[in-house]
């Protein structure tokens, strides 16, 4: 039986120069004891259609046409009984499980706070209630880690709080936005176990939003794909991901990568590995495994404390002269993860990247300057237009591109790229990556390529080395390393990555 | 993306700052207001018929005329005379002038100051940041003030009793100056500390430029938003306590009065009856400082994005 459906439902924000649609016309239904998998690119309104179940759209936006129906009401009809159900009736799981809990209340406070407010429960009760409900969610000694802090918890361990205050008052439905997108893989994958397992034991109606087919794949039992604020197609898990209609989803699905995680800097200990020439090596580990810090290091961002790093057999870490830095420096360029910070946005495109050639060539003619800008921007196709533009006028996968184009404005002969495409949308990723591919074969580049995601990994590299915890586990060639992984974290990693294949078995 | 076809005029009118001042009355107003000050104490020639220093135009026979619409009041001098008969409103654009010439000197003089040394000490650290944020803290417990009353004190000793007139309005600049200059520091570091992570920064520090080009070709117009906002409003501070000083009778001489000074003079009158002489350089002076703070909160709520709605 249908528990919630979308009719029609448009969401527009009312711009000053134009109206944008963040939803149109988008119809679903969701059953009970069943999760319904919302994916799409960022921008696509998977979160706006989530926001406008609760009813949470933040101003400008707001529900143009359509109704949400909600067993038998009609959520939109009334804006005062919504405050009544969320909560109540439906439970919400946030993205960031450092962000929605708060810090200064313990969680039993905030647990029994939460279940007062919907509940008619004296504070025993209610206790006793939050004190299963840690239970229920998989965390052990619920009775002393009620008393404690959401600092005391680790990040998976606080998702499951935040899971248990999206089930304290009994909801039937559960948005989840993003749930698992703040976690490390293999917390990911419990995590999901436990909402599945939570679906069927309450019978819940669950609306999973996420941008990661693995995701999908793993838990949904249906699924629908948003593009640009339309529902592109729904229906069967399996079928779409074995057989999908559109297009749209067809490239969605070829390029199912995971999303990124934010980079810590933690101490590097004991690497050693080499790159040949002309090859494609790749890096891998979860988020604070110290994939970047090696990365700033070979570009002489920091010093290592102790150790070497040997570029054409000089050894780069203890050069002192500038001038003998500066040669080097012209050889090994790094392109960033975040395309948004890594232009200066106060700069046209054409001062950004004629500023490599200029400091390395200080007498080349501004006709030469200018025909080897256009050169760049051709090599990454961009248009000569570009050139007088800013940075802030491109999209993410067009400012990766002028990145690209500047680390190669000094012919270098290593480039080290740090996630260059975990900030991008699915469908850009695998036009950075190609690009990536023809330059290098193009200039006979060499290319550390460093990620957390091994699909991304395994197009682009020849050989891949696997760090975690600042250690380097293995290093093997890349098909090796994914058909037969030796060391026990390479496996392990291998198991958890959420595959697309699961649906097969 | 056909911007390129726009001219300058074009990009500027579809810019959202210049449509944020369209849709703010307080905006409009309040630049209306210091347009119309800025341009008649600068062009205070043209626009007054009297020139208040020329000793050739004193009379003393209009001395202390009250202003046009009262009962003993002359049509040509429209606020009024003060006890020199010079006309109370060519005096005040001529005060207005020398108050606004040493507003704006003095928080130019302090945003170099505090910039430069606020980005440094962000940019490079350790021992050169704590020793210029420890100056800050240090600055920041004396009064402003004081300090301007300390400078103007300690100038006074140093210079000569003929030269310190001619000297005054320098003095008057450095010491508003670098009362303010802490501010500016500060907001401009916690700028620099936020800026100098980005990959941008360490894009530039790859591809080898030097320490100085990137703070100031790439760090310094990246913090200058929030730096400017400040600059406008410590811009009514620095006018405010020109005249303070001015007032207090340690600014600029009487022969080259400011809206202080004029205060400070039309105060001896306040109780003999003849109230214009202090009433409407203290009211020009509240509505200057008054638009400028207005203009100024404008400017901090367009140009921080975080308060948009």
């Amino acid at each position: 039986m249908t528990f919630l459906k979308i009719n029609n439902l448009s969401v527009d924000y009312q711009m000053r120069k134009e109206t944008v649609y963040a939803a149109k016309n988008v119809n679903i239904e969701v059953k009970k004891g069943e999760i319904l998998g919302l994916v799409g690119e960022s921008g696509s309104g998977k979160s706006t259609v989530g926001n406008a179940i609760i009813n949470l759209i933040d101003e400008p936006g707001k529900v143009s046409s359509g109704s949400v129906i909600l067993g038998d009401l009609n959520i939109h009809e009334n804006s005062e009984s919504i405050v009544k159900y969320r909560g109540n009736k439906i439970g919400l799981i946030f993205q960031d499980p450092q962000t929605s809990l708060n810090p200064i209340l313990t969680v039993g406070e905030q647990l029994i706070e939460t279940i007062q407010t919907h509940l008619k429960l004296s504070k025993e009760e209610a206790k006793n209630k939050s004190i299963n409900l840690l239970k229920e969610v998989g965390i052990k000694d619920a009775e002393t880690r009620f008393d404690n802090y959401p600092h005391q918890f680790s990040g998976g361990m606080r998702q499951r709080v935040v899971i248990s205050l999206a089930l304290c008052c009994e909801p039937e439905l559960l948005i989840a936005d993003e749930p698992t997108t703040a976690l490390d893989v293999s917390i990911q994958s419990q995590i999901l176990e436990l909402i599945k397992k939570l679906t069927k034991e309450r019978n819940l109606a669950v609306i999973l939003i996420t941008h990661d087919m693995g995701v999908i794949a793993e838990t949904a039992d249906r699924v629908a794909v948003m593009k640009s604020g339309n529902l592109v197609e729904i229906g069967e898990t399996k079928k779409i991901l074995t057989k999908p209609q559109e297009n749209y989803t067809k490239s969605f699905d070829d390029n199912f990568f995971t999303e990124s995680s934010k980079n810590s800097v933690m101490a590097v200990n004991d690497v050693s590995f080499d790159i040949k020439e002309g090859e494609s090596f790749g890096l891998v580990g979860e988020s604070g495994s110290g994939k970047s810090t090696i990365a700033k290091m070979i570009v002489n961002l920091f010093k290592p404390t102790s150790g070497d790093i040997f570029f054409d057999n000089v050894c780069i870490t203890k050069i002192k002269q500038r001038s003998e830095l500066m040669k080097f420096r012209k050889q090994i360029q790094m392109i960033f993860q975040d395309p948004y910070s890594s232009l200066n946005g106060r700069l046209k495109v054409k001062d950004i990247i004629a500023e490599p050639i200029t400091l390395h060539n200080p007498s080349i003619s501004t006709l030469d300057l200018n025909n080897y800008i256009y050169d760049l921007l051709e090599s990454v196709e961009l248009t000569q237009k570009s050139a007088d533009r800013y940075p802030h006028e491109f999209s993410g996968g067009q400012r990766q591109r002028i990145s690209i184009a500047r680390a190669l404005a000094t012919q270098p002969r290593l480039l080290v790229c740090d996630e260059p495409t975990s900030a991008l949308d699915v469908s850009i990723q695998a036009q950075i990556l190609n690009l990536l591919k023809d330059l290098q074969e193009q200039l006979n580049l060499t290319i550390l390529f460093i990620s957390h995601d091994l699909p991304v990994v395994r197009q682009m590299c020849d050989r891949i080395g696997v760090l975690k915890d600042g250690k380097l586990c293995e290093v093997s060639k890349t098909e090796d390393l994914f058909l037969k992984p030796t060391h026990e974290y390479t496996k392990e990693l291998l198991r958890l990555m959420p595959k697309i294949e699961s649906i097969f078995n | 993306m056909d911007n390129k076809s726009l001219s300058t005029w074009e990009r500027i009118k579809d810019s959202d700052i210049y449509h944020s001042f369209i849709n703010s009355p307080t905006a409009i107003i309040s630049s209306t207001i210091l347009f119309i000050i800025f341009f008649c104490s600068f062009f205070v020639e043209l626009v007054t018929p009297y020139n208040p220093f020329d000793p050739s135009s004193l009379s003393l026979m209009d001395a202390f005329t009250p202003p046009s619409w009262t009962e003993d009041g002359l049509a040509k001098f429209i606020l009024g005379t003060d006890g020199q008969g010079r006309d109370m409103l060519s005096t005040i654009l001529y005060g207005c002038r020398i108050s606004l010439i040493v507003g704006f000197s003095a928080i130019i003089f302090s945003l170099i100051l505090g910039v430069g040394l606020g980005l440094t000490a962000g940019f490079f650290g350790g021992k050169y940041e704590m020793i210029v944020m420890r100056l800050t803290d240090v600055q920041l417990t004396v009064p402003s003030i004081l300090m301007a009353l300390l400078v103007d004190g300690i100038a006074r000793g140093l210079i000569s009793r003929e030269m310190h007139d001619e000297m005054a309005i320098y003095v008057l600049i450095f010491a508003i100056g670098i009362s303010e200059w802490p501010q500016f520091a500060r907001v401009s570091r916690a700028a620099t500390l936020v800026e100098k992570n980005k990959d941008y920064v360490s894009a530039s520090t790859i591809i080898g430029v030097s320490n100085l080009i990137i703070m100031f070709k790439h760090i310094l117009p990246n913090i200058l938003r929030p730096v400017l906002v400040i600059g406008t409003i410590g811009l009514a501070l620095a006018i405010l306590a020109e005249s303070t000083l001015s007032f207090l009778g340690v600014g600029v001489p009487p022969t080259t009065p400011s809206l202080g000074t004029l205060i400070r003079l039309g105060n001896d009158f306040l109780f003999s009856g003849e109230w214009w002489i202090t009433f409407f350089p203290a009211i020009f002076l509240v509505i200057l400082a008054f638009s400028i703070n207005l203009l100024g909160d404008w400017m901090r709520d367009t140009l921080n994005p975080k308060l948009k709605k």
